[in-house]
Parts: structure tokens; sequence; C-alpha cells
């Protein structure tokens, strides 16, 4: 393992150099302080957890610290605006995921244009599970499907307020199935801990939510997870959409790096090097998959497609709700 | 203070009284707001928080009225300690002590209270520019001087030991402290 | 059961947390000995600190202080006469007394040995209640949370105000203030007055230490003086006779204690209070009373009784989230910023955990116990020391506390804020308590709300345990208005016949 971690901070030392001396302008020896790397939830919660890690494997990469601070408030409007705010020096950083971008872009008066910042990189994803009560009597996803279309509105679903991938993997699979999602009894939940409690107690039909929030019922026996919509090495039992027959049903949650709008590419570059040196990192792997993830880095104009790719995607399954 | 007492409530009480008021038109206002905007989940939390207002409002104006006033009792645990008072009064040897006793005159506490909140005041604004320990060790003198009014000497040492070793003990927890723009 | 605490204790019994719940108990009892400062502003005053340690280690230092403000409000009772709150009242009623004849010591002493025993034993309720109510709350669905809320909402409301129409107007403003910021269910903005500062709502952590922390300090700070006589502690044993009065008077406490501090509204304070009248009735119709000259009795049975209820209001706010008053709120609060949802859960998924908390109720009153009474001239000599010397320190530590939470400027303007509203109501006589009720209840109110109406248009009608709440809730407004009518007319014979 510390041969890996050698040989993935040789590998990301050498693209370093390669940038340096490819491009004399942007000649950069970022970074020379500690970095402050704004955190847009509360302390404790899953996606708190992520972000910290991939600031613990940041600053052991590139040798200053990286301190992580909670600004939580406002759907995470707060913390955006603050980086946004910040001087464009890639000493503020924000820890980005969908919530805090592609799914602001639904929003209507957010106080600043949602993609007017620089999308650094993604570091890790996550896949949603579709949970149902163990005394429910669906096994299957076409048992559930079944069960939708029989009766959409007598069906209830949890709802975490369409601020969450969570919401937009249901409305996948609405539109999939092609149930108008208007007709369903929808249940209002904060979080998804909360909605898949109701969802074991039979209190909901159907709670969607990331497969790490169904773990403890599950393997409790109260919930059945009837498919995952990506790889979790924590549950090799559940079957994926894919493998179901729905390869549509995709939506992953993710956990990323941006900056300031007019970051300099220089330090943007420097950053999104050291996260793809980070990709075969084991240390890092380890500590994602106990929060059931993956570390699953993108950067550049690919990351860009996929950022553009997602809002389009939210737009649209958006569109199918009337308010 | 000649407006102590109208219609024998306090100052407090009626300011008290005039802020939860102005909360609760504040909320039913903002609840109509979010009606007009005419989607199904805002109309519901619009009611919510226009019930809560009207409950808010009218309770609190309802408790200064004479009628709600003669029919407010302490609270249980006022009513017990009261009863268990009286009579401990009537067997008691000892002197019988003032409970939760409020000591200085309330003109002086005043006073001690507007400085207060007024050096309060200006250690938040401060600690932006000339950060923690400044403006903190700044406070406790200020503070030691003019409102508990010790000697010099002592306030000083007292300020500064104080200012560092809570500063250490911030930085040995791990919290990291407001930085000022003007001083570290 | 067994294995689970032996779990929970070798989780505890680390060099590391053992020495941050002797840190915890010496900074509560530091705060309880403090005149006017009890458990309460202690934990709002000292649990931003404790969110940096990891969440274990967070709440055996909460449970330690607050432990040791329990303490600490005893010795300043006993010792000079200064009951810093309603709780410590019998103490000083009858540990004051004992002072006088020299025997301090023995005073202090019982007073630690009851709450001990009421601690181990409602600890031991609590791990055997606990879970067997989890079990039935995996039933709880939103219409049984939502009849639960609206009792113990009404309960506070009723019991720890006098006057039915402002509690529930200030549990109403609590309601409102937890709704203040963006909201997640509708995706809009509510009451910040198109403000993207308020829109980040009003944080847990700020306003308890404003109301709780900065309001208390402040008005210890400017009215209280501070002349406290000295008294010598004499021996520490109490005598046989001392110890054999307070057998009885403390297991009838801890029963009394537990027993009504499952239920919402029965603080601590009040049933310490209730445990002294009823001891004092019962010495004299036996005979012998010595209550109000220093009767043991009157020591041992509200200590326990106080300890007692402390532990049963852990019931229902571990295994269903549901705080019972004001002190058992902040507990939660620390919980929530923790990361952890108190609930069903608790005792099944974070069941390691949970006995971990558990555990630590257990080494806090046994720290308490064998550390703190040799200490007990220091905390005399601390309980002293004019409190101007201290409380500005204080203060700022509470404003820091409160900018730490989110690193916000604002969460320090609303906790000062806070603050001066805490002091503006105790001079108005409004009540705090149903205040941070609906603070902390409101979003649970509204959410459960509209799940239950969401799930069915006509769920009042379906779920009984939904109606017997309701209907306890609506019991209690009508006792406490049926009780002020009484109380005015008692004053009004009063009159006439004087």
């Amino acid at each position: 393992m510390k041969h890996l971690k050698l040989a993935s901070a040789v590998v990301a030392a050498c693209a370093l150099t390669l940038t340096a001396c490819g491009d004399d302008d942007g000649e950069t020896d970022y970074p020379t302080e500690a970095i402050d790397l704004t955190i847009p939830f509360g302390a404790g919660g899953a996606t708190d957890l992520a972000a910290r890690a991939m600031a613990e494997a940041l600053a052991d990469e590139l040798g200053q610290p990286v301190n992580p601070t909670n600004r939580e408030g406002a759907n995470q409007i707060t913390a955006v605006s603050y980086v946004n705010d910040a001087t464009a020096d890639g000493y503020t950083l924000l820890a980005d995921g969908g919530g805090s971008s592609t799914l602001q872009s639904l929003l209507e008066d957010l106080p600043y244009e949602w993609d007017d910042r620089t999308f650094i990189a993604r570091v890790a994803s996550g896949s949603h599970a579709y949970a149902v009560s163990a005394n429910s009597g669906i096994e299957t996803m076409d048992d559930l499907i079944e069960a939708i279309q029989e009766d959409p509105s007598s069906f209830s679903i949890a709802w975490l307020g369409g601020t969450s991938t969570s919401d937009f993997t249901t409305l996948q699979l609405l539109a999939e199935i092609d149930v108008d999602a208007n007709d369903i009894n929808w249940v209002p939940f904060t979080g998804s801990g909360d909605a898949m409690q109701a969802a074991a107690a039979g209190d909901v039909d159907l709670a969607v939510g990331g497969t790490s929030a169904t773990a403890a019922l599950y393997s409790s026996g109260d919930l059945i997870p009837l498919a995952k919509t990506g790889e979790d090495p924590n549950f090799p039992d559940v079957p994926l959409t894919a493998d179901e027959g729905f390869p549509e049903l995709d939506m992953i949650y993710w956990v990323g790096l941006s900056g300031p709008a007019d970051l300099d590419d220089a330090v943007a570059e420097v950053l999104a090097t050291t996260l793809e040196g980070l990709s075969d990192d084991e240390d890092l792997a380890a500590s994602f998959e106990d929060l059931g993830m993956v570390v699953d880095v993108l950067t550049g104009d690919e990351f860009e497609v996929y950022i553009e790719t997602e809002a389009e995607t939210f737009a649209e399954l958006d569109g199918a709700l009337e308010d | 203070m000649a407006l102590r007492r109208i219609w024998g409530l306090s100052w407090a009480e009626l300011s008290a009284t005039f802020l939860l008021v102005i909360a609760g038109m504040f909320a039913l206002a903002d609840g109509l707001r979010l009606l007009t905007r005419g989607s199904q989940a805002a109309s519901w939390t619009a009611t919510f928080i226009m019930v809560a207002g009207v409950i808010l409002a009218a309770l609190a104006a309802v408790s200064l009225i004479p009628f709600s006033r003669k029919a407010a009792a302490q609270s249980v645990g006022a009513t017990v300690a009261q009863d268990v008072l009286t009579e401990s009064e009537e067997t008691s040897d000892t002197e019988p002590f003032a409970v939760l006793d409020e000591s200085v005159p309330p003109k002086q506490a005043q006073k001690l209270l507007i400085r207060s909140i007024g050096l309060l005041i200006s250690w938040i604004v401060l600690l932006p520019y000339i950060g923690y320990i400044a403006a903190t060790g700044l406070f406790l003198l200020v503070y030691g001087l003019l409102v508990s009014e010790r000697k010099i000497i002592p306030t000083i040492i007292f300020a500064v030991i104080s200012t560092a070793l809570s500063a250490w003990l911030f930085q040995a927890v791990g919290v990291r402290l407001p930085r000022g723009s003007l001083l570290p | 059961m067994l294995d689970q605490l032996a779990a929970g204790l070798a989780e505890i019994m680390t060099w590391e947390r053992m020495g941050f719940a002797l840190l915890g108990c010496f900074l509560g009892t530091f705060f309880g000995v403090m005149p006017g400062l009890g458990p309460v502003t202690a934990i709002a005053v000292l649990f931003p600190i404790t969110t940096y340690l990891d969440p274990l280690s967070g709440i055996v230092m909460l449970a330690a202080i607050y432990y040791g403000g329990m303490y600490g409000g005893s010795t300043t009772a006993i010792l000079v006469n200064i009951p810093g709150e309603v709780a410590s009242l019998p103490a000083a009623l009858e540990g004051y007394p004992m002072t006088q004849r020299g025997r301090a010591g023995a005073a202090l002493a019982v007073a630690a040995i009851s709450s001990f025993t009421a601690g181990i034993i409602g600890s031991l309720g609590v791990i055997i209640l606990g879970s067997s109510v989890a079990h039935l709350a995996l039933r709880f669905g939103p219409p049984e949370m939502l009849g639960l809320v609206l009792f113990a909402l009404t309960a506070v409301a009723g019991l720890v105000s006098g006057s039915m129409f402002k509690g529930l107007s200030m549990a109403a403003l609590g309601i409102l203030l937890s709704m203040v910021g963006y909201d997640m269910i509708s995706g809009s903005t509510v009451m910040t007055g198109g403000t993207w500062t308020l829109a980040q709502g009003f944080a847990i952590v700020p306003v308890m230490i404003g109301l709780f922390g900065i309001g208390e300090i402040l008005r210890t700070l400017t009215t209280r003086g501070h002349s406290a006589k000295s008294a010598p502690l004499g021996k520490l044993m109490p005598t046989k006779k001392e110890l054999k009065d307070s057998v009885a008077p403390t297991a009838r406490g801890t029963a009394q204690g537990f027993s009504f501090g499952l239920i919402p509204g029965m603080l601590p304070s009040i049933m310490a209070l209730l445990s002294y009248s009823w001891e004092r009735q019962r010495a004299e119709k036996k005979g012998g009373s010595q209550f109000g000259n220093g009767d043991i009795r009157g020591i041992a049975g509200p200590e326990a009784a106080n300890n007692g209820a402390a532990m049963g209001g852990f019931v229902p706010l571990l295994s269903l989230g549901i705080p019972t008053g004001p002190s058992m709120a902040l507990v939660l609060g620390a919980l929530m910023v923790y990361g952890l949802t108190p609930g069903p859960t608790m005792f099944t998924q974070n069941a390691e955990f949970t006995s971990g908390i558990l555990v630590s109720f257990l080494v806090a009153n046994v720290i308490l116990l064998i550390l703190n009474l040799p200490l007990v001239p220091m905390w005399a000599r601390l309980a002293r020391v004019p409190f101007h010397v201290m409380g500005p320190l204080v203060l700022i530590l509470c404003l820091v506390g409160a900018y730490l939470d989110r690193n916000s400027f604002f969460d320090i303007f609303v906790c000062l804020g806070a603050g001066i509203f805490a002091l503006l109501c105790h001079k108005a006589s409004l009540p705090l308590a149903p205040l941070v009720m609906g603070f902390i209840l409101g979003p649970m109110l509204q959410e459960t709300m509209r799940q239950s109406i969401a799930m069915s248009g006509t769920f009042y009608l379906e779920r009984p345990i939904f109606m017997a709440f309701a209907g306890v809730a609506i019991l209690t407004i009508a006792w406490s208005i049926w009780r002020a009518r009484r109380h005015t007319t008692s004053l009004r014979r009063a009159e006439a016949s004087s």
C-alpha cells in the first residue's frame, strides 16, 4: 500500500512538472499555505464525512493542511455564496456536490448563477437504492412497478422536497415506467434516514435514498433494497438496476471540488492533477467504502460535460412535476 | 421613568408583548406572501406559519388583558416552591433567606446591564478587525475597570492570563478562532 | 443487556475519555457552584466545545457537565445558603441549618450519595425501559409522533409556565423561529424578509447559548450582590443515624423522580420540590420532624428525586426523540449537532453507542462521588469568589461557542440577541421553557403533520394512539386553566378575609 501511494505521488509530481514546464505563464508554486475547504452541510453527516476524507487525502498530497469548515444553512446556498465571494486564489474551495450545483439550477431566486464557478473535479460517487418494507410483499423491481402502475394515487412515496438526488432517482423510475409523477401520493420527509424508517414501518410504500441510508434497516431485516443504481461493495447481494433490466436508472450522487469563477487555471490544474493521482489511492478508497461510496475521479472537460448533462437530466425530470 | 406602569403593566411586559405581536404579524404577512406563490407545498407552509403567527399574536395580546392576568397562576414549580417556603418560615429557627435574591438596586443594575451589552457589542464589532486575542484582552480589561470596578493591576493580570489561557485551550482542542484583518 | 453494558464500559474506559469525563465534571461543578447558574447554563455554554471531540467523548463530557452542574448547585445551597436554581432550594432549606450546626460535610456527603444512588438506579432504569419503549416506538408512525409532540408542547406550556396563554404563545414563537430560513419541503424562503443572511435560519446552538448562557450570566452579573458568609465544613462522614435516616427518602425520591420524570413537563426541579413537600408531610405525620432546622431527610429525598427525574427524561428523549423540558431539549440539540437523531434506532442500530452514553452517566456519577467530595473545600472557596471576576470571560466563551457552530458572524449576533430577549422575558415573566420546546419540536411538528395528512385525510380518527395523546393534551390545557382559576379564587378569598 505504501508503495502504491508513493508511486501515485511520483506520478502526480511528474504530471505536475510536465504541466508546469509546458505552460510558462501558468507556472505556480501553489499551494504555499493552508487551504480552507468549505463544506455546505453541518458536521457529522455522511456527506460531511466524505468531504473530510477528500480534504485529508488532498492535504497529504499537497503537503499543506486542508482545513474543512462547515457552513451549513439555506439549502447550501450560504456556503456556495461564501466561496463565490472569496478571493479566487485557490485557498478557499468548496466541497461541491449535486445538491450545491446542478440541483440548484432548478431554483428560481438564487443569488448567483449556478454554473458561475470553476468546477475542478468529481472525486467520489455513491449510488441510490429503491427500498420497500420487508412486509410489503414486494420482492423485485417488477413487483414494485406493478404495484405503482396498478393505482398510483394510493401508492405513497417518500419525498425530500426535490432538493436531493434521491428524489430524482424516484422521478427517473416513474418516467421509465410511464407513470405521471403528479398522480403519486407524495409524503414529505427532511432526511433519507427518516424516510427509510417510515418505509420499513410501512408508513410509506417506497423510499429512495443513498445505499448507505438503507444499511442498518436492511441488516435488521426490516427493509428490502430492491435494486441499486450503481456499484456499492457493501451490498453485494443487492442487484444492480441494469441487471434487473433498467440500465436507464443510473442516478448517482457525488462529492467533488470547485472554486470561485475566476480561479487561476494553473491552480485548478494543480488540484485536478493531484486528485487524478488519487484515483488509485487505497486508503482513500477504503475511507469512501465505509461511507458507501467509490472513488470515481473525473476532471477537466469530461467533468464539465458531466455537470451539464446532469443539470439537463434534472431539468427534464423536474418538468414532469406540476408545482 | 414616568412610563413605568400603564394599566398596571411594567414597561418590560408591554415591550415584550409588543415584540411578540409584531413577530406574529410578520409571520402572518409572510404567510400571505407565500400563498401568492401558488405552489401547493408553499401554501402548506404558508398556512402553517400563519396559524402559528395568529396564535402567537392573539395569545400574547390576550395574556395582557385583566381577565386573563387574573386567571394566571404561577408555574407549578413556583407554586410548590412558595408552599415549601411558607411552611419552612413557620418552623425555621434560622434567618429566612431571600430566594434567588436580587441584591443590587434596580437603577444600578440597569446601568451595569447597559454597559455590559455595549461592551459585548463592541467585542463583536471589533472581532473581524483585530482578532480574538486583542478583542478579548481589551474586553476583559475594560469590563473589569468599568463594570466590575476593580483595581487596575489585578484586572490587567487577569485579562492577560485568561485571554492567553482561553486562546491556548481553543488551539489545543483544534478550534479555529476568527482571525482579524488588521491584527492576527 | 449486561453484555451491552460491558461493551459500553469498554468503549468508555480509555484514558482519553476518562480524562474528558473528569474535565466535564470539573467544569460542570464549576458552573454549578456559581450562584445563579445551574446545569442548563453549564450545558448551553460548554457543549460547543464538546462538538470538537468524537461523538462518544463529546457525550461523555456532556453527561459529566450536566451532573457536575447539578452537584455544584447543591454545594452552594448547602454551604452559603444560595440555591443556584430552584432544584437546590431544599438543599438550602435543610442543608444550610446543618452547616450552621457544623454538619456541612455530612449534608454534602448525603446529598452526593443520594443523588449518586438515584443516578445509578435511574441509568439502569433507562437501559431497561428505553429498549422496550424503543421497540414500541418502531410502531410509532408520523400520526403517533404528532400526538406526542402536541402533548409535550402543551405539557411544558401548562406546567412550567403559570399562564397557559403566555406558555402557548411562547411555544408558537419558538415554532416560528425554527421555521425562519430556507424551507426544504416547499423550496422557498420563509420569514427572511428577502435577505440571504436570514435564509441561513437560526441554528440551535447560538439560540440556546443566548437564552440560557448569555441571558442568565448577564442577569447574575448585574443583579446579584456577592456577600457570601463562610462557615466551617465539619466532618465529611455522616453519622450512622444520618445515613439510616436517608435510606428510605432516597429510595422514595428515586422512584418518584424517575417515574414522573418520564412525563413531559415534569422537570427535575419540580420533582425535587414535590419530594421535599412529601417527605416533610410524612415526617410531620410520624412525629419527630426536624424539617426547617436541618433534617437530613429533606436533603436525601429531593436530591434523589432531582437526579431520578433527570434520568427519567432520557427515556423519551433517547427512544422517541422527545424532550421533556429545556435541559433535555438542549441535550437533544447537542445530539443532533453530533449527527445523531435520537429515536427508536438509538436502541437498535446505534445500540453500542447508546450503551456508551448510559455507561457514561454511571461513570460521571462515580467520578463526582469519589472525586468531588474531597474537593469540597475548594468548591466552597470558589463559591465565594465574586462572579464578576469570571463572568465576563464566560460571556466571551458563550459568543465564541455560538460562532464555532457554523463559523458565522451572524450567529454571534443571534446569540447576543437571544440573550437580551431572555432578559426581557424574565422581566415580563414570560416563560422560556415553552419557547425552547417549540423551537426544538417545531420542525418535527410541521413534518409529522404534513406526513399524517398525506398518509390519510382522516388520520386523526384512525389512530388510537394519536387520539389518546391529543386527549391528554386537551386535558392538560383544561387542567392548567382550572388550576389558574382556583388560584385566583383562593387569592380573592385571602384578600377578603384580611
